[in-house]
């Protein structure tokens, strides 16, 4: 799953990514001295969009809201934090430097979601043997 | 004939266009116009193009003065400027508005964007508007280009005077010899005084017209006059609201909520830089966007057309301008 993660990188322009599902990493490109924004946007999403979703809510009452916020940024210092939200409670987190390309990476990824989807439910179906 | 180049940058309205009026011997080739973004708060007109002066340094010898449009949206021409036009210049001058709200974060800004050319090149430091605001002062800025080792003259100028623009040119010119600067001088400041022209309908009138003081206007007022934005919150420190064009109650509480979550984070994690911005998207839905700074935030609800870099620049420039925030914080 690294390597597809090594891809969309590639691709997007990010420097590293994971995907995380119920705050449990299924995979990550994310170095040991990186994890520690792994570890903090992923609490910080995981509350962003609660909030988004707490505000849709409210306004759903008076308003015809159909679409949820899928797509977060949180920009700490030189550094952007880019999140998906995917089926199943799954996030797709990368990160990447403050001269690169944000709309391409955002472009990028937005297209590749469905296949970020695919790849965490067949591993969700047949998870490795230990 | 000898030629000499020099470029000036700095953000809108920090006297550019001004400070190569004030000594051009021909008329100033610009490209203003209308203001139609949020620089609207400080200037009726904005350089969209660039401008190009030229002043004789004697029989035998020329300066261009070249100047970049201030906004980020008109950066192509940063870099033609920068690979083409001005490329042989002598020296690039940095002007900075002393009245933003964070003028140092400017300098961090464009020494990042023209590094590669100032290497090269005489770097000097022009902080206009210190008639209007006072702090920081010289020994301010000099402490803090030496904390990023940083070697460069810093002077303090109203470009609205040849002779305090011209010390700029000097500066910058320091190495050439060859130059009459006090004939240069004399013929700038002689050309000022010929200048001061008492007939109304003289160009130079309609300059002042065009470039006079506006009415200050709120940052949520200046935020709704950028096309793509559709509601504005502007919070202090504590998280209150100082002014929002937003009926929606939802919408402010989300943006009152992300920006105590980048409070938050800030205590959390506090070796890590701070959040700067929290924004959140959807295909066929307005983004929420809130910036951040240590002593005021911006909600803004935009279009899902504009790009973040689109979002971001405005959001950089009202901030720049707010009337919200002490003059003690100006890093």
């Amino acid at each position: 799953m690294s390597k597809i993660l090594r891809k969309l990188e590639g691709m997007a322009g990010t420097n590293c990514s994971a995907l995380v599902q119920n705050s449990q990493s299924l995979a990550t490109t994310f170095t040991k001295e990186e994890s520690v924004y792994l570890k903090l946007s992923l609490q910080a999403f995981t509350l962003i969009f609660k909030h988004a979703d707490k505000a849709d809510a409210e306004k759903v009452a008076t308003h015809d809201i159909a679409e949820k916020y899928d797509e977060a940024h949180l920009q700490l210092g030189q550094r952007r934090l880019i999140c998906f939200r995917l089926e199943n409670n799954t996030l797709y987190i990368s990160m990447i430097g403050q001269n690169q390309d944000v709309h391409k990476a955002q472009k990028v990824i937005r297209g590749a979601v469905n296949i970020l989807s695919k790849v965490v439910n067949a591993a969700s179906a047949h998870p490795p043997k230990v | 004939m000898k030629s000499y180049k020099v470029l000036f940058v700095g953000s809108p309205g920090s006297g550019k266009t001004t400070a190569i009026r004030t000594i051009s011997d021909v008329e100033v080739v610009d490209t203003d116009t209308k203001v139609s973004d949020s620089t609207i708060k400080r200037k009726r007109t904005t350089t969209v193009g660039m401008d190009y002066g030229k002043l004789s340094l004697g029989e035998d010898s020329v300066l261009h003065l070249y100047g970049t449009p201030g906004q980020e949206r008109f950066k192509f021409m940063w870099d033609l400027m920068v690979s083409d036009l001005a490329n042989d210049a002598s020296a690039l001058i940095l002007l900075i508005d002393n009245t933003r709200n964070y003028p140092f974060r400017d300098i961090d800004y464009y020494l990042s964007e023209f590094w590669d050319y100032i290497v090269k090149r005489h770097f000097i430091i022009a902080v206009t508007r210190s008639d209007l605001m006072a702090s920081p002062n010289e020994a301010d800025y000099q402490n803090y280009l030496k904390d990023k080792g940083i070697l460069a003259p810093i002077l303090f100028i109203d470009a609205r005077k040849s002779v305090d623009v011209l010390d700029l040119v000097v500066s910058a010119l320091n190495q050439e010899s060859d130059i009459d600067w006090a004939e240069v001088l004399h013929r700038v400041a002689m050309t000022e005084l010929k200048n001061r022209n008492p007939d109304p309908n003289s160009p130079q009138f309609e300059w002042l017209r065009k470039t006079r003081d506006v009415p200050k206007i709120s940052i949520i007022e200046a935020a709704m006059q950028v096309r793509g934005i559709s509601g504005a919150t502007h919070l202090n420190k504590e998280f209150n609201t100082i002014d929002t064009s937003q009926e929606d109650l939802e919408c402010n509480n989300l943006f009152k909520s992300l920006a105590k979550l980048a409070a938050a984070i800030k205590s959390k994690a506090p070796q890590l830089e701070p959040v700067r911005n929290i924004s959140l998207h959807a295909p066929r839905k307005d983004s929420v966007s809130v910036f951040l700074e240590q002593d005021q935030s911006l909600g803004l609800l935009t279009l899902p057309a504009l790009t973040h870099k689109q979002i971001r620049q405005q959001a950089e420039d009202l901030l720049q301008w707010s009337d919200n925030v002490e003059n003690t914080q100006k890093t």
